[in-house]
């Protein structure tokens, strides 16, 4: 069950998103140097050799001019000089690719997602339980990778157009100040004007992500209910709502990237302009003699080489948009509250006495599910709980193996005190079989397994012996090598819950939870896992559990539970004794049978 | 290829007009160049201000012009790609829905998941690209080598062959990608199905202590899927480097050349060969964005085949006929097998239902009972034998048309994450609010209904993680029999509910089921035992039929299970 209480996460501001993900960088910042530099001196072999090739139309300007011969020596030279130019921009470029890619994908992207994959473990259950499955994915997924597609072309574009411009700004200043001047004010104008439309669009890329996650979840969602779509004949309703979400989806999406496209042709057309103002202001001051012609002519080509580089910074400040949108929504899940810490290393030593003293717990808030309960469970001691659905009774589960902290009283085992206990040592007192079976994509063995690490084959089998699954595993085509398909249909209900049980026994814990554990098992065989169990619980603390109430009769104290409070407790003779709620229960079973 | 066209041709006009732009402003910026270089050599250099003004005026005009282009340009793009990607998506979802279990399978959840959003997703960013690459690159590399081929012949068609070699280079080296795109994206499947599985485990996840086994799951699948994106993207990455080598080495040989010949013959000017140099940088760039292009295509060749897959899954894609059928249910010798079994599931089964007639079916775990409820459902074909509902053939029906008629309570209760009267509706989405307060009132919901201020506003999260199971099953319940049919099916569908909950609920699904046949899957004798009729499987065989008091004398499976329960229950 989930905890409705958790908090709204509000969008985090632009400017804190860019800080943090610049804080991000910081593992990669040599590499990122190593970029630079390895930037740089491409950029600088890049305006050598249009330097070179001018020198050498020059020598074929003049020959087309005064008609003396080429010197075909100084030719071939310029020629040799200009192919290392480029050969070496080139080697450059590909380190720098091969860097980049490196960067973006081995450290960043996989960083980020080996991060959330970590941050998984530390989330409590309250949170997944209440959050679709498909939007935690699409943001390890698709926001993910958006934020290295983007963060890669930002790094490139952004470092390759900072470094172009310092070099052509040098330039510029070194030829004559003024109109220098005049041209670098461009600079910031320019980019200020990208930033400000960028900004622009930077509502509809947290609403076109928000989207995408609600797409992903509901695409997720019906995947996983695909009988019952198909049961209920419901791919026309769920048409009709992917038709409805992807109209949102598209509305968004169009208008995100549209806002964002402006950014490269308005700052194109500002460039276009001030290269005419900057030809005009210079014609005039050449026509007044005021700066030589030669120096107005190199001003308008720095002037018009300027327009490249802050293009493609514009560029990447369309995307800039998108990158924070979808960082945004990556940090909001790392920065999700976390499980709180252990407070003691102590570990029950005892043989097993559960207490539960004034406990109080809710979903949600306004709602107290469980009230002031207070249970003494002896050390070895058969529990069985019984009573209505929706009574609390796998809610004590859930506090008993801390999936949710109850928020008044205590649960103490063996004198410790649970909410204090690091929970994975808490949890491996317990062996734990759920009404829900969860398999995974694996081998019979494997899943069996799951619950002791290195386990062998003979001791796989013995479980599964103990759990009356050996019969039908089997029958299966490959034996314990069989593989559970993803749904895990290609076995029954039944057989699931046999292996979650022998997964249990494998386990080998000093107490043990069965909730429901045989629900969906035929009688005869539930008998008989029935007798291995009680061979297995002599001695353990053991919760159960069950809507047949031949699993419980023989329990030491049976609870029950309605309405989150312990209505009645004793052992079965006592309780039919008493002529109450659970008599009323009992009896009903034979009401069935009239 | 086929989807891909198929996708995109509604919107030939919209291409056609992208093109059209996309000439007219590949043409100015062959133009802009030349107007930009005439007013420095023209205007500056000889201190002609009017000339200076006049062709500023036509750059801004161009300007203008080709900024005009790009504003109807992005909209039309953005326009037609997001739609695309939108009905793409669509396309495949639906088709999803219409697969058979088989072909579902097969893929897995985990993967058709991916190729509906990422492969899809990944398309969307690249394809409003293409056009733009396929129009504007030929037009700058043929207006390119057109324009320079009026200075001399032997310069251009350096450039020409080295063009070539270029573009077959690129092709070579990108015809290597495809298996590192593969690769990559079967990888992130894994992922994908890694931490689906473990968030819907994480109960059991916790209680063993395995997050850190499943983190190190998820960085295994993580670390490959990296492993082959960084080895495809580092060689699509290289071939700009490469090509732009290649390119440049040609304007060194053609600098060295044109000197070479500008010498050796007599009609070349000078002004010629300067003309084609300048001309070399436009066609180079044409070049590069079309080998960059191309390094895109097999990773959009590996997602088109991921999403063809899907497309062309043979479905029956025949709705509902919208027939009523009677409740009438026959199966005549059927076999069935899952596909990879080398057993049968079910064999050689007979059953005989009348309309009204109240069914068990009750069999030990792993007894081919849900696998009966499959069938019945039309969610398999079978192996041999027939089926027929209502007298009418599965054969001659669209299974939309089977599950029209029968309603049926899976074994597992979906609730998707919406309110408790969106999960309930889902059995008849014309439902009153009224009818679904009845249907839950029989499913004994009323209570848990009353206790929530939002009554049937209640919010669902997915997979009913904020009920319990019991409630779960009632509301799934409660959908079933609000969906008019006339056969239902409850497949052990009283399991977490207790005897109380289940004799009330009992009584009352009965009185307004009356006249519908229902089938009941149990495991519970008691329940069995209120059945006109009992099948007993055992093996996938129908090793019992009769009544509770024939059974009793004549199966032995029966008893057996009829003394397991009673025998237990009356233990003291």
């Amino acid at each position: 069950m989930s905890k409705t209480s958790s908090k709204k996460v509000k969008d985090y501001s632009a400017w804190k998103t860019i800080k943090r993900l610049v804080k991000d960088l910081k593992p990669i910042a040599w590499a990122i140097a190593i970029s630079g530099i390895v930037c740089i001196c491409s950029v600088v072999l890049s305006s050598i050799a249009p330097e070179i090739v001018s020198i050498m139309t020059n020598i074929i300007y003049d020959y087309g001019e005064t008609g003396v011969a080429i010197d075909m020596l100084r030719m071939g030279k310029l020629a040799i000089y200009l192919a290392l130019a480029y050969g070496g921009a080139a080697l450059l470029s590909m380190v720098m690719t091969v860097l980049m890619t490196n960067i973006a994908s081995r450290f960043y992207t996989k960083g980020l997602r080996i991060r959330i994959s970590d941050k998984i473990q530390r989330l409590p259950v309250s949170f997944v339980d209440g959050t679709p499955n498909g939007e935690i994915l699409s943001r390890m997924m698709n926001d993910v990778s958006n934020m290295s597609t983007t963060v890669y072309v930002i790094i490139e574009t952004l470092m390759n157009g900072v470094v172009q411009i310092i070099i052509i700004t040098t330039l510029m200043y070194l030829t004559n100040w003024i109109l220098a001047t005049a041209v670098v004010v461009l600079v910031p104008l320019s980019i200020a004007l990208s930033a400000f439309i960028s900004s622009k669009s930077e509502k509809s890329w947290h609403d076109f992500r928000k989207v995408n996650g609600n797409l992903y979840a509901f695409i997720e969602e019906d995947y996983s209910g695909f009988d019952t779509v198909k049961a209920f004949n419901l791919e026309d309703r769920q048409r009709a709502i992917c038709d409805e979400i992807s109209v949102k989806y598209r509305a968004k999406v169009k208008r995100a990237y549209y806002l964002s496209g402006l950014v490269q042709p308005i700052i194109t057309l500002t460039n276009n302009i001030a290269y005419v103002a900057v030809c005009i202001a210079g014609g005039i001051l050449a026509v007044n003699k005021t700066v030589s012609v030669g120096d107005v002519i190199k001003i308008i080509l720095f002037a018009k080489m300027f327009a490249g580089p802050l293009e493609s910074i514009a560029n990447g400040m369309g995307s800039i948009q998108h990158t924070l949108a979808c960082a945004n929504r990556v940090y909001q899940l790392l920065d999700r509250e976390e499980m709180s810490k252990a407070e003691t290393d102590d570990v029950p030593s005892g043989a097993g006495e559960v207490v539960f003293s004034r406990v109080c717990f809710a979903y949600d808030k306004d709602k107290p599910l469980i009230k002031n309960l207070n249970l003494n469970v002896k050390a070895g001691q058969k529990v069985a709980l019984v009573g209505p659905t929706g009574g609390g009774k796998t809610t004590i589960v859930n506090l008993l193996m801390r999936f949710y902290d109850i928020d008044g009283g205590t649960i103490t085992i063996d004198g410790v005190d649970t909410s204090l206990m690091d929970r994975a040592k808490l949890r491996e007192q317990f062996g734990m079989v759920l009404q829900d079976t969860w398999l995974f994509n694996g081998t019979v063995y494997d899943n069996i397994a799951y619950g002791k690490e290195n386990a062998t084959m003979e001791e796989v089998v013995e479980a599964a012996k103990k759990a009356h699954a050996d019969y039908f595993i089997e029958t299966l085509p490959n034996g314990y090598n069989t593989v559970i398909n993803e749904e895990s249909t290609n076995i029954s209900s039944g057989q699931k819950q046999l292996l979650t049980i022998a997964r249990s026994y494998l386990a080998n814990r000093k107490m043990l939870i069965l909730d429901e554990a045989t629900s969906n098992v035929d009688t005869r065989t539930e008998i008989l896992i029935q007798r291995a169990m009680d061979e297995l619980l002599k001695g353990r603390t053991s919760f159960v559990i069950a809507h047949r109430l031949s699993t419980i009769v023989n329990a030491d104290i049976i609870l029950v539970i309605n309405n989150g409070e312990v209505v009645e407790q004793g052992t079965h003779a006592e309780l039919m004794a008493k002529n109450g709620f659970y008599t009323k229960i009992y009896n009903s079973q034979y009401e069935l049978l009239k | 290829m086929k989807h891909l066209l198929k996708f995109i041709k509604p919107y030939t006009a919209e291409i056609l007009l992208l093109m059209f732009l996309f000439a007219v402003r590949s043409l100015s910026t062959l133009f802009m160049p030349y107007v930009m270089s005439n007013i420095v050599e023209v205007g500056i250099r000889n201190g002609d201000m009017q000339y200076v003004v006049s062709q500023g005026i036509i750059i801004l005009a161009l300007a203008v012009g080709a900024f005009a282009c790009a504003l109807i340009t992005n909209r039309v793009s953005s326009n037609f790609s997001s739609k695309i990607a939108v009905n793409m998506r669509k396309d495949v979802f639906n088709k999803v829905n219409e697969l058979t279990f088989e072909q579902f399978a097969e893929i897995g959840t985990g993967s058709l998941l991916t190729r509906t959003t990422d492969d899809i997703g990944w398309m969307e960013e690249t394809i409003s690209q293409v056009p733009y690459v396929f129009i504007s690159c030929p037009i700058l590399f043929i207006g390119g080598i057109v324009m320079s081929f009026k200075g001399d012949w032997v310069l251009p068609l350096i450039l020409l062959g080295v063009s070539v070699v270029v573009l077959l280079i690129t092709s070579a080296i990108c015809g290597t990608l495809e298996k590192h795109w593969q690769r990559g994206d079967e990888y992130t499947d894994v992922q994908n199905r890694v931490i689906r599985e473990r968030l819907s485990g994480i109960r059991v996840v916790r209680a063993f202590d395995k997050e850190a086994h499943e983190h190190k799951r998820a960085v295994k699948a993580t670390s490959e899927m990296c492993n082959s994106f960084v080895k495809a993207n580092t060689v699509s990455g290289i071939v700009s480097p490469i090509a732009s080598l290649f390119l440049n080495g040609a304007t060194v040989a053609i600098i060295y050349v044109g000197a070479v010949r500008l010498q050796a013959v007599q009609t070349l000017k000078a002004g010629n060969i300067l003309a084609t140099i300048q001309y070399i940088a436009l066609i180079a760039n044409a070049v590069l964005m079309l080998s960059w292009t191309i390094s895109f295509i097999p990773h959009i060749k590996v997602s088109l085949k991921r999403i063809s897959a899907i497309l062309d899954s043979p479905t029956c894609q025949e709705s509902s006929s919208g027939e009523e059928l009677t409740g009438d249910v026959k199966f005549c010798n059927v076999d069935f097998a899952y596909s990879n079994a080398s057993n049968n599931a079910l064999s050689n089964i007979s059953v005989d239902i009348n309309n009204g007639d109240i069914v068990g079916i009750i069999g030990g775990t792993g007894s081919g009972k849900s696998t009966l409820v499959k069938l019945l459902l039309d969610f398999y074909s079978v192996s041999g034998g027939q089926r027929l509902l209502g007298g009418k053939d599965y054969a001659d029906m669209s299974p939309a048309t089977v599950r029209d008629n029968v309603a049926v309570a899976l074994q597992k209760s979906m609730i998707f994450e919406g309110t408790v009267r969106e999960n309930v509706k889902m059995g008849n989405r014309d439902a009153t609010d009224e009818q679904v307060n009845q249907v839950l009132e029989i499913a004994q919901m009323t209570e848990f209904i009353q206790s929530h201020e939002e009554g049937l506003d209640y919010k669902l999260t997915q997979a009913g993680n904020n009920i319990s199971g019991g409630q779960k099953q009632r509301i799934n319940i409660a959908r079933t029999i609000l969906k008019p049919a006339s056969v239902y099916i409850f497949d052990d569908s009283f399991s977490a509910l207790d005897y109380l909950t289940e004799a009330n609920l009992r009584k009352k699904l009965n009185k307004y089921l009356q006249g519908k046949t229902q089938i009941i899957i149990t495991q519970r004798a008691a329940t069995a035992m209120r059945c006109d009729k009992v099948y007993v499987l055992d093996c996938g065989k129908v090793v019992g039929e009769g009544s509770h008091k024939e059974l009793l004398l004549t199966c032995k499976t029966y008893k057996e299970i009829y003394d397991s329960q009673m025998g237990g229950d009356t233990v003291e």
